[in-house]
């Protein structure tokens, strides 16, 4: 290696560069280093190799569509720091199984009332107002645990809400038998009937039809969207939406 | 729901729509406020006097007024 051209001191390889400065004064050496090793894109290449995506681990596991769907962002990050030392497919794939089986475990106490709270109106609406409203609450969690194939007990949600088990079942069973019959009709006529102003859909949430209808919040929003750009205002005209092929 | 009143509400959607499934009658009746299911809606309009219907498939039933 060669010395400055300025004041003699030593030339040293800067941080991330290709060219040499000197160690005493600093000045930049028109020296470049080539490194004939390997280049810049095969470096990167390999450190992709290297790295654990995401998506190596599901093709690693041979998971189905249906169950990568369900995996949270959370579950993948635990996944990824234990994936790579397991060779069995099998052995991943069941422990993804299991992950989704007990994911509602994860969720706090506080989590489930949070839910029961924000999706009360529904239970309320449908069970003509009468009860109380840790009742609604109760009935509302149970509701979307179902709805989202999440097992818990009518005990636990009872206890979690303070009431007896046995009304929290009769109750449900009451407002189940009555949005069963809205459960039956798509997503996209419970929207045109609360644009008619039904008598029980007028007054729930766009979010609280998309849990009715067993679909994600933005696709009711979505619809109702396309409805409204159609730009009919009459009722003659949403009737037609709704029982026309 | 008084079955008269209920009946009444049925012929006079079935009047409305000329012809529809036992779906689209329910859903006609729905957004009226009446909550009803399609076997109860065939259950009554295969009945009807004054009502043709026609078995589109095994769960699909076609009223039309006569």
């Amino acid at each position: 290696m060669s010395a400055c051209e300025e004041c003699g001191g030593k030339l040293v390889k800067a941080d991330q560069s290709e060219f040499l400065v000197c160690s005493e004064c600093g000045l930049l050496s028109e020296i470049r280093i080539y490194s004939f090793s390997e280049s810049r894109s095969e470096a990167k290449k390999r450190k992709m190799k290297k790295e654990i995506t995401y998506t190596k681990i599901l093709k690693k596991a041979k998971l189905p569509k249906k169950y990568s769907k369900k995996l949270t962002d959370g579950m993948l990050a635990r996944l990824k720091l234990t994936a790579m030392e397991q060779n069995n497919s099998k052995e991943l794939r069941m422990r993804i199984y299991e992950m989704i089986r007990t994911q509602h475990k994860e969720l706090m106490n506080d989590e489930f009332l949070r839910i029961g709270k924000a999706y009360k109106n529904v239970a309320k609406v449908f069970l003509n107002g009468n009860g109380a409203e840790p009742i609604f609450e109760a009935i509302a969690l149970m509701y979307y645990l179902r709805k989202n194939n999440i097992n818990m007990s009518f005990d636990k949600v009872a206890k979690m809400f303070n009431l007896a088990k046995n009304n929290l079942f009769r109750r449900y069973k009451e407002f189940e038998e009555r949005i069963k019959i809205y459960e039956r009709q798509g997503l996209k006529r419970l929207v045109v009937m609360k644009m008619l102003g039904q008598a029980r859909l007028k007054y729930l949430t766009l979010k609280e039809i998309a849990l009715i209808a067993g679909v994600r919040h933005d696709s009711a929003r979505v619809v109702q969207m396309k409805i409204k750009r159609m730009n009919i205002v009459d009722e003659k005209g949403l009737m037609r939406i709704l029982v026309g092929p | 729901m008084d079955t008269i009143y209920f009946k009444a509400m049925l012929y006079k959607s079935l009047l409305e729509l000329g012809k529809a499934t036992a779906e689209d009658i329910t859903a006609y009746l729905l957004a009226k406020g009446i909550e009803t299911t399609p076997q109860k809606v065939s259950q009554h309009l295969i009945k009807m006097p004054g009502v043709k219907y026609k078995k589109l498939s095994y769960r699909t039933i076609y009223f039309i007024k006569e």
